[in-house]
């Protein structure tokens, strides 16, 4: 008897199991994984205003021929598609209704924002997204300099896929002078954080090399295409573009925001046209906020540790204490210089503080904070500034004179 | 859950009720008789049918021709004895004066044979014969003489097949449990190591016999074991599987609670431990128990190589483990479920391969861990010469063509080879055979609730096991109960493992610091 109630309860137990059914279960080929997404403003049919949604995914069945190993070589690896809505999500269902598969958000990377759109307020969008389930809160959230379709129908060049060929190029952003590229939800942070705006990679689509490189095994080169490029950054106020910055600014941005960590700084220190260039290997800042009077003041310590790449002069006497003193004062000089430009056209143009000084005051004087957090951006416009720069040249990297240096 | 029942062996009185057992046959009660030719009979009647038992009458003429009746089977015997130890002296007897009856006078001044016992069953006189012996019926005596002349063909002591080494001894036990004892004896030659005979099966009569260290093995282990031992009424044994399917603590769970060999170096180790050994005639491989998990992974090499090398390998197998049972289910509920998980180029890469296979990845699980199962119990089954033939077969139609006519993916190709080579690294032969099932229940739970199956699946995998004992002994001592841990993840150096197990061992000190 027992053993009969055992075997029962054995079969109700398989059943049970058999009886989920696989609920949840997707097989791997019938996803379409999503690599990059973007979207535009576009004017609806019937003359709204309205969003597209563009979308690349992965075209698995194009790499793999009957009775080949896969081989991912195929050019047209991925798949284009674009729709419109009036939100994002139904974009989303009407591209639904064009793909054969699952869109699979899982895999998603970067999403590339036209700069348009970014001009009218992107967190209405970017909802969508931090709900979504799937959707990675690492993915990477860059402004297209132009639509996102300028971006997304480039074709890659060194990897296999185009998302690759973004991504591995803006993972590697801070060695030259970009800093960290900022996550959906480092933006997020932003937009939460009183007293301070977000500031955004550029995307552009700019020619590959220069064209009197002439016919140089063309297929192969980059000579007359256009490829992905990282220029600029794109100053928020709230969620809406505001404006660019330069390299230049971008720089002076990253070192009062502490994410210098790489880079390159020119100097001229003697010549007029002879430059010394320095990598940095270090920065740290400190921001004292003070109120006097009134007056908003913020106090700005940066320290930077640089070694020297290259030195177009060869007469310095790299070996003399004074001729590198001189170098680091002059490269401390420059770099407030570019920190001074940087706070002014914010101040000026932009009129958004992108340093976080408001977070500053917000911390130090929560009392007073209550009574300009409404108006911050117009009081920023106000904050007076004392910057200072310490440098320090911390190797020439062994060669204290260039190889071809003849002494006479 | 899968234990036997508890009444199934009783304890009682150990040696008796062996030879009790086989006391069911008509002839069970009958004696021997001053009645020469009645004895004869009798034993003729028995054996009626029995071409291999021959006989042969001698009359010695010393002892006035008293007529003596000689059974034994050809081939178990030395003849040489026979002719020049039994039938050359008989012959050439001459009467001497002594008083003696002539049982006394035939054992021992006639025979010149070592080994003499006397029956006065003759049942019990049939089974010599049977066993190995010759048996003298004189006439006018009420006692048979048998006659101990074992010589049983057997092969010669080789290296193990199963259980290789690359620098241990290469010797292993043989099919003869006489020459097994020998073996281990030679490697402990001294009077603590115990071996206790009996025979188990009311047919085969298999010579069983439990191995220990008395002052190392604990008492209560050897009592349980010939408590259980003596439980076992069956009428064949006839390999170590056999009897340790009746004498196992849960004889019906799916994990295999017992340690064979078939190495006396290995045996001597773990009777040192203060573990048993069950020898069993007519096999070469030998029970060693109480057995815990850990025993499936120590390979004898362990400890034949340097500790920080097989520290190494120690770790690789506990991870072999781990791939085998939960590879292939959570491969499969990862690619099926839990797409997020996997880095997004090797996603693309696996979503290639997959493109245009017309089965669910289970599916292609199962179909592929089939065919690999499939490929060794050929490679099992067939002579060595034909074996080459699967192995081609297998690596060139199924890894190869299965993948260009699109029927499987490589990944899952990979699994399934890494899965099986993982699994072939355990020395434990049958522990690996255990692991193989269940990473099929598992895979299946994978394949239905993704990786929450697998985490079920492998919880209750474990609390099952944590919940086995062999023989009063947890199976997963020493790591849960805790005790030291020296020679279960590590095989700490010699010199560092002064003590002995403190489950198994009275006597726990090895070394003396």
């Amino acid at each position: 008897m027992k053993k009969q109630y055992a075997c029962l309860a054995a079969v109700i137990l398989i059943s049970t199991l058999m009886l989920t059914a696989c609920w949840d279960s997707i097989e791997i080929e019938e996803l379409g994984i999503v690599v990059i997404a973007g979207f535009d403003a576009v004017q609806l049919d019937n003359g709204k205003k309205g969003v597209s949604l563009e979308v690349s995914i992965i075209r698995a069945g194009a790499t793999r021929a009957a009775g080949q190993t896969p081989k991912p070589t195929d050019q047209k690896n991925l798949w284009h598609a674009s729709a419109k809505g009036e939100t994002i999500y139904e974009a989303f269902n009407n591209l639904y209704k064009m793909s054969t598969r699952r869109l699979f958000w899982g895999h998603t990377q970067f999403i590339i924002i036209g700069s348009e759109l970014a001009r009218e307020g992107i967190d209405e969008y970017i909802d969508y997204f931090s709900r979504h389930l799937e959707m990675r809160r690492n993915a990477y959230i860059l402004v297209s300099r132009t639509t996102t379709y300028d971006i997304m129908r480039l074709d890659p060049e060194i990897e296999l896929f185009m998302n690759d060929e973004i991504l591995n190029m803006i993972q590697r952003a801070q060695e030259w002078n970009e800093g960290r590229i900022p996550s959906m939800n480092d933006y997020l942070i932003w937009r939460a954080v009183q007293g301070r705006e977000p500031v955004l990679p550029i995307l552009e689509a700019v020619p590959g090399s220069p064209a009197n490189l002439g016919k140089l095994s063309e297929p192969y080169s980059t000579v007359g295409k256009n490829v992905v490029s990282l220029n600029g950054s794109a100053v928020f106020k709230e969620d809406r573009m505001v404006g660019s910055m330069n390299i230049d600014e971008i720089q002076g941005y990253l070192f009062i925001t502490n994410r210098m960590k790489e880079g390159y700084i020119l100097v001229k220190p003697f010549h007029e046209d002879k430059y010394v260039s320095l990598r940095v290997l270090d920065s740290n800042y400190k921001i004292r906020p003070s109120i006097k009077e009134g007056r908003y003041f913020v106090d700005i310590q940066v320290s930077v540790e640089v070694d020297l790449a290259e030195a177009n002069e060869p007469q310095l006497a790299l070996n003399k204490e004074e001729v590198l003193q001189l170098i680091s004062n002059k490269t401390g000089e420059r770099i407030k210089e570019k920190i001074n430009m940087t706070i002014d056209r914010a101040q000026k143009e932009f009129k958004s503080d992108i340093f976080g000084f408001g977070s500053y005051f917000h911390r130090k004087y929560s009392e007073q904070w209550k009574g300009v957090k409404g108006t911050w951006n117009d009081v920023f416009q106000t904050v007076e500034y004392n910057t200072t720069v310490w440098c320090q040249i911390k190797s020439t990297r062994g060669i204290i004179r260039p190889e071809s240096y003849r002494e006479d | 859950m899968f234990g036997r029942k508890k009444n199934q062996t009783k304890s009682s009185n150990f040696t008796s009720e062996v030879k009790q057992k086989h006391s069911s046959s008509p002839w069970a009660d009958i004696p021997v008789t001053e009645d020469y030719d009645k004895n004869v009979n009798n034993i003729r009647k028995i054996c009626a049918g029995c071409g291999d038992i021959v006989e042969r009458e001698i009359r010695m003429e010393g002892l006035g021709g008293l007529r003596v009746h000689l059974f034994f089977i050809i081939q178990m015997v030395n003849l040489d004895y026979i002719n020049g130890n039994i039938i050359l002296p008989m012959v050439a007897f001459k009467k001497e004066n002594c008083k003696d009856n002539v049982l006394d006078i035939i054992q021992e001044r006639v025979l010149t044979v070592f080994q003499v016992s006397r029956e006065k069953k003759i049942l019990n006189a049939v089974y010599e014969i049977l066993k190995g012996s010759a048996i003298l019926i004189i006439e006018g005596e009420n006692e048979i003489l048998a006659l101990n002349l074992q010589n049983r063909k057997k092969r010669s002591i080789e290296e193990p097949s199963v259980e290789k080494t690359i620098r241990g001894p290469r010797e292993g036990f043989i099919e003869d449990i006489f020459v097994n004892m020998s073996l281990v004896r030679t490697r402990l030659p001294i009077p603590e190591l115990k071996f206790e005979m009996m025979e188990i099966g009311h047919r085969t009569r298999t010579r069983v016999t439990v191995a220990y260290v008395e002052g190392i093995a604990k008492v209560e282990i050897l009592n349980e074991i010939k408590k259980r031992l003596s439980g076992v009424n069956v009428d064949m044994v006839i390999d170590t599987q056999d009897l340790t399917e009746y004498i196992t603590d849960s004889a019906y769970s799916p994990i295999v609670q017992t340690e064979f060999t078939e190495r006396p170096d290995k045996t001597v180790g773990s009777l040192v431990e203060g573990r048993f050994a069950i020898l069993v005639d007519g096999t070469a491989t030998i029970i060693l128990t109480p057995t815990t998990v850990w025993d499936f992974i120590q390979a004898s090499d362990d400890y034949h190589t340097n500790f920080y090398y097989a520290s190494f390998t120690r770790m690789l197998r506990v991870a072999t483990i781990l791939i085998t049972l939960f590879f292939p289910a959570i491969y499969v509920s990862i690619i099926t479920f839990h797409q997020g998980v996997v880095p997004t180029e090797l996603l693309i890469s696996i979503a290639m391969q997959r493109e245009g296979i017309p089965f669910p990845a289970a599916v292609e699980a199962v179909l592929m861990i089939l065919t690999f199962e499939l490929l060794r119990e050929a490679g099992a089954r067939l002579p060595i010469q034909i074996g080459q033939a699967v192995s081609i077969v297998g690596a060139i139609v199924i890894g190869e063509s299965a993948v260009m006519a699109g029927i499987v993916s490589p990944a899952m190709v990979i699994v399934v080879a890494i899965t099986g080579i993982a699994s072939f690294t355990i020395p434990a032969y049958n522990f690996t055979l255990t692991l193989r099932l269940m990473s099929f229940v598992l895979l299946f739970l994978g394949s239905f609730l993704g990786l929450f199956g697998v985490m079920i699946g492998g919880m209750i995998l474990l609390t099952h096991t944590a919940s086995l004992k062999s023989f009063g002994i947890p199976f997963l001592t020493p790591a849960a109960p805790l005790f030291s841990l020296k020679d279960i993840f590590v095989r700490a150096p010699w010199t560092m493992m002064n003590k002995r197990s403190r489950y198994l061992a009275q006597d726990k000190t090895r070394q003396k610091t």
